[in-house]
């Protein structure tokens, strides 16, 4: 290899060709990088610090901020609990205030119901102890007076009874009122829902006449479509013009017609002589084949004309067999009026669609209201059903309660007419201490005991038939209202018919939109046939990249030999041309010349880069060699331009030797003490550099080892 | 599922192995010169990529679009097909079928049961490893290119008559080589294609 090659191959400025020159920066200068990179990077530190002191700050101010909103909001919520506190605080104490009122109520009851039994039990004894000394008659007397006083107490009830009952009447009646309320609110949201059904039914109406009339309209535009009014106009124009043209024509070619018959006439009078006439032959000859010729051209004209004439004729049959285009049409119509006309129609047209869709919209709007109001009505109706039925049971409570009092009431009246009794029975046996007749009395006194238990008895009955009885005919009365509703249903059908539609509409709402949900399973699934088919009809299509290898290469060649091809023309007709003294090239020549001057250069680019590649992969492998011999050996050389060698030791990499190949010396910097007695042995004596080297890589491993331990 | 390649996956696996076996045969058939190659440890085996910058910016345009229309399902076919420069006559076709498993299973119920089982990564790489070897031994098989450095290739891909092709790529004829003599070579399968491979040449 030449010593350019070397050089080129040295990557240090030192001209070494060893990988290791291309270490990292070490040194002094390494040094002042590091420091300068350390500076730097202080001074970016501190602008980084105060960048994130300052960020902490932001951040420190936004929490704080968040901190107060926190605090604001935790107050407003501790308030609000306050507030909420107190009101129920103050209706636990209205509460714990009714339930100790009930509780004092209910204690005060109980205590006189204590005290009643009570003097029940005294009278009950006294009435043992002193029941000798009765006296009869006065007894019965009093007896008859309590019969009395149960009789008007029996009237009494009878009244309070028939009080409540008319009580009860009352109630009902407002009831009946109130129900009557909401049957008229149901009936006005019926007929609401009727004038809506009215009016939907109307639009539906509207919109089936528009879409009627937008079918017609399209109907019409079909046909106009059909007839392709555009080209027809174009060709109803071009066609009158070249009507009008062929009538000018025919016309111009007439008069010349008749001016050459003319002429002819005139000629044929005049035919004095032979010369002559042979040469008005030769002219009249030459005139009749023109009179031929223009004859020939006129009745082409006529056909032309004629099938002109056909074209306009079926025209206007297919014009008078449309009626409706016909009246539509303008009498005597232009291609201009037609054409407005239909300008105009295609505007009605799209403000007919508008209208249509804006129909269509308010319909489906309609039906929208509609289905919601529907949902409204069954809602109601469900409330007056719980309003009913919650009505009924309240009734039924109601009368429980009743009953309940009443039957305490009478309790309370038995007891207290009992306890009169003893007392009187008490004052009346003070005076009599026969033990036989107060045997007897208290054996009628027993059977009247009795007597008041099974009238009692006997009142509880009644009042319990009586409550069964109300109930019944409050039930019957029930009975009777739905009957009377039933009936009031089946004998207006309005009711029911609105119900039904209610039902139908939302049936009809459900299955509109179960029919869009098919219809875009229908799209869906032909589309996926669609592609299916498409599948089954699947053709395969080979591609290739158009700028390729090949097509680059053929292209290339086919330009070479264009220019081949033009140089040999253009160099065969200078040959033929030219004047042999004149030394010209065509310009073919040159374009070749330089055609192949392109090819070269990207040739030598070509190699260029084959060689360039070769180096890479040379320096790779020497890197490797080096590399090898270098772990082998234990030294590094590195070869210098004025051929000297540099020799390292791994083991001293800081020190060297210097072999100078020129001058034939070796000179060293490496530290060792018997160095003059290894070179004087091994390289003067002995004539063995290798062994030498070897020496000095034995003394120095030796070196290092004590080093280290 | 662990170890199972996915759709883009496997997309991704052919067309990488395109990548290493147009380079490979290039290598090997001389279409190229040795040191536009350098050597790259592959599926376990050395193999040969192209260092040639033009060569790889053409391979890697043709490749982008051949992942798109093979994720697509629109390329069945790819082939290298060597050319010789004098006469622009077709000298080997190296073809590679590539069959889409889901729509195997569609096309053929029976079928389904390859794309069921699941092809673990690394028996798909096995596979790569053994036609990668095969095509590299085909050289001691296949007729001597004479004439060296007189070769170019062209890449053909076959696909659907419908799929959207960029301005850059052009209809083609197939190259194919009449009475030409055809060796099949292994295949590969992932859990959604299968590539197999052939080569014909003119004998």
């Amino acid at each position: 290899m030449s010593g350019d090659d070397e050089s080129s191959f040295n990557d240090g400025g030192s001209g070494g060709s060893s990988p290791f020159l291309d270490t990292p920066l070490e040194g002094p200068e390494a040094k002042l990088n590091e420091e300068s990179l350390n500076k730097e990077s202080s001074v970016v530190g501190t602008d980084y610090h105060s960048l994130q002191l300052a960020r902490r700050d932001e951040k420190i101010g936004q929490l704080e901020s968040r901190l107060s909103d926190l605090t604001k909001e935790f107050e407003l919520a501790q308030l609000q609990l306050q507030d909420d506190n107190v009101a129920l605080q103050n209706s636990y104490q209205l509460n714990v205030e009714e339930l100790e009122k009930v509780t004092a109520d209910l204690k005060f009851t109980q205590e006189i119901n204590d005290k009643l039994n009570i003097q029940y039990n005294e009278l009950r004894s006294k009435l043992g102890s002193e029941l000798q000394g009765e006296n009869k008659d006065s007894h019965f007397e009093e007896l008859d007076l309590q019969l009395k006083l149960k009789d008007q107490e029996i009237e009494r009830l009878n009244f309070e009874h028939e009080s409540h009952i008319s009580k009860l009447g009352f109630e009902m009646k407002d009831m009946s009122i109130e129900l009557n309320v909401l049957r008229t609110k149901t009936q006005k949201l019926e007929t609401e829902l009727q004038t809506n059904f009215v009016e939907l039914k109307e639009s539906r109406k509207l919109l089936v006449t528009k879409q009627d009339e937008i079918d017609d309209l399209q109907r019409l535009n079909a046909q106009y479509g059909q007839m392709k009014m555009t080209d027809l106009e174009d060709e109803m124009t071009t066609v009158n013009q070249m009507l009008q043209d062929q009538v000018k024509y025919t016309m111009e070619l007439e008069k010349t017609n008749l001016e050459q018959a003319d002429e002819l006439k005139k000629l044929r009078a005049h035919a004095p002589s032979d010369n002559s006439g042979k040469r008005t032959d030769y002219e009249v000859n030459n005139e009749s084949s023109e009179y031929q010729a223009l004859k020939k051209e006129h009745e082409d004209l006529q056909l032309e004309m004629l099938s002109l004439k056909s074209k306009l004729s079926s025209w206007e049959v297919y014009m008078e067999k449309d009626t409706n285009l016909n009246s539509s049409l303008p009498a005597n119509g232009s291609p201009e009026e037609i054409i407005h006309d239909w300008k105009v129609t295609k505007q009605e047209n799209t403000a007919l669609i508008d209208e249509n869709s804006k129909l269509t919209l308010a319909m489906s709007n309609f039906k929208l209201l509609n289905e919601e109001l529907a949902m409204e009505r069954n809602q109601l109706l469900r409330l007056n059903k719980d309003y009913e039925s919650n009505i009924i049971n309240m009734k039924r409570l109601n009368h429980e309660l009743e009953q309940q009092n009443v039957l305490f009431k009478e309790e309370c009246k038995i007891l207290r007419k009992q306890m009169d009794d003893f007392t009187n029975l008490s004052s009346t046996n003070g005076n009599g201490n026969n033990q036989g007749v107060t045997q007897d009395t208290q054996k009628k006194l027993e059977n009247l005991i009795d007597d008041y238990k099974n009238k009692t008895d006997d009142l509880t009955n009644e009042l319990q038939k009586v409550n069964n009885e109300l109930l019944q005919a409050t039930e019957e009365e029930q009975n009777q209202v739905k009957k009377r509703k039933r009936s009031i249903g089946s004998g207006d059908n309005l009711n029911y018919y609105s119900k039904r539609i209610n039902e139908l509409q939302l049936e009809v709402g459900k299955l509109t939109r179960d029919l869009n949900k098919y219809r875009n399973l229908n799209k869906l699934l032909d589309d996926k046939l669609k592609r299916l088919i498409t599948l089954k009809e699947k053709k395969i299509r080979i591609l290739q990249l158009r700028d390729n290898p090949l097509s680059r290469d053929q292209f290339i060649k086919k330009e070479q030999l264009q220019l081949l091809k033009q140089e040999k023309v253009d160099l065969l007709e200078q040959l033929q041309s030219s004047n042999p003294n004149l030394q010209t090239l065509p310009i073919s020549v040159y374009q070749t010349l330089e055609f192949d001057f392109k090819q070269r250069e990207k040739e030598i680019l070509r190699t260029n880069k084959k060689f360039l590649r070769l180096k890479e992969i040379f320096n790779k492998k020497s890197l490797e060699f080096i590399d090898v011999v270098n772990s082998i050996l234990g030294f590094r050389l590195e070869f210098q331009q004025n051929n000297k060698v540099k020799i390292y030791s791994c083991f001293q990499p800081d020190a060297h030797l210097v072999v100078d190949l020129v001058k034939n010396t070796l000179v060293s910097n490496i530290s060792l003490d018997n160095w003059e007695s290894l070179m004087s042995l091994w390289v003067v004596e002995r004539g063995q550099v290798p062994c030498f080297l070897a020496a000095i890589t034995l003394q120095l491993w030796e070196k290092q080892q004590q080093h280290t331990a | 599922m662990e170890g199972s390649i996915a759709l883009k996956g496997s997309t991704r696996l052919i067309t990488e192995f395109f990548e290493y076996s147009i380079s490979t045969i290039l290598y090997q058939r001389g279409v190229y010169p040795e040191e536009d190659f350098s050597k790259v440890k592959k599926y376990d085996i050395t193999l040969m990529k192209t260092v040639d910058d033009e060569l790889k910016t053409y391979i890697r345009k043709i490749l982008i679009q051949v992942h798109n229309w093979v994720l697509g399902g629109k390329c069945h076919k790819l082939v290298i097909c060597i050319i010789d420069k004098d006469d622009g006559s077709v000298t080997e076709r190296w073809a590679f079928d590539i069959v889409r498993l889901a729509a195997r299973t569609e096309a053929d119920g029976q079928e389904g049961a390859v794309s069921t089982s699941e092809q673990s990564v690394e028996e798909t790489r096995k596979q790569i490893r053994a036609l990668i070897r095969q095509i590299t031994a085909s050289v001691t098989f296949l007729p001597e290119l004479s004439n060296e450095g007189n070769y170019t290739f062209n890449v053909l891909a076959y696909t659907d008559a419908y799929t959207n092709v960029p301005m850059e790529w052009g209809d083609s004829d197939s190259k194919e080589i009449e009475g030409g003599e055809v060796v099949q070579f292994k295949n590969f399968s992932t859990n959604d294609h299968k590539v197999s491979a052939e080569v014909s040449y003119r004998f």
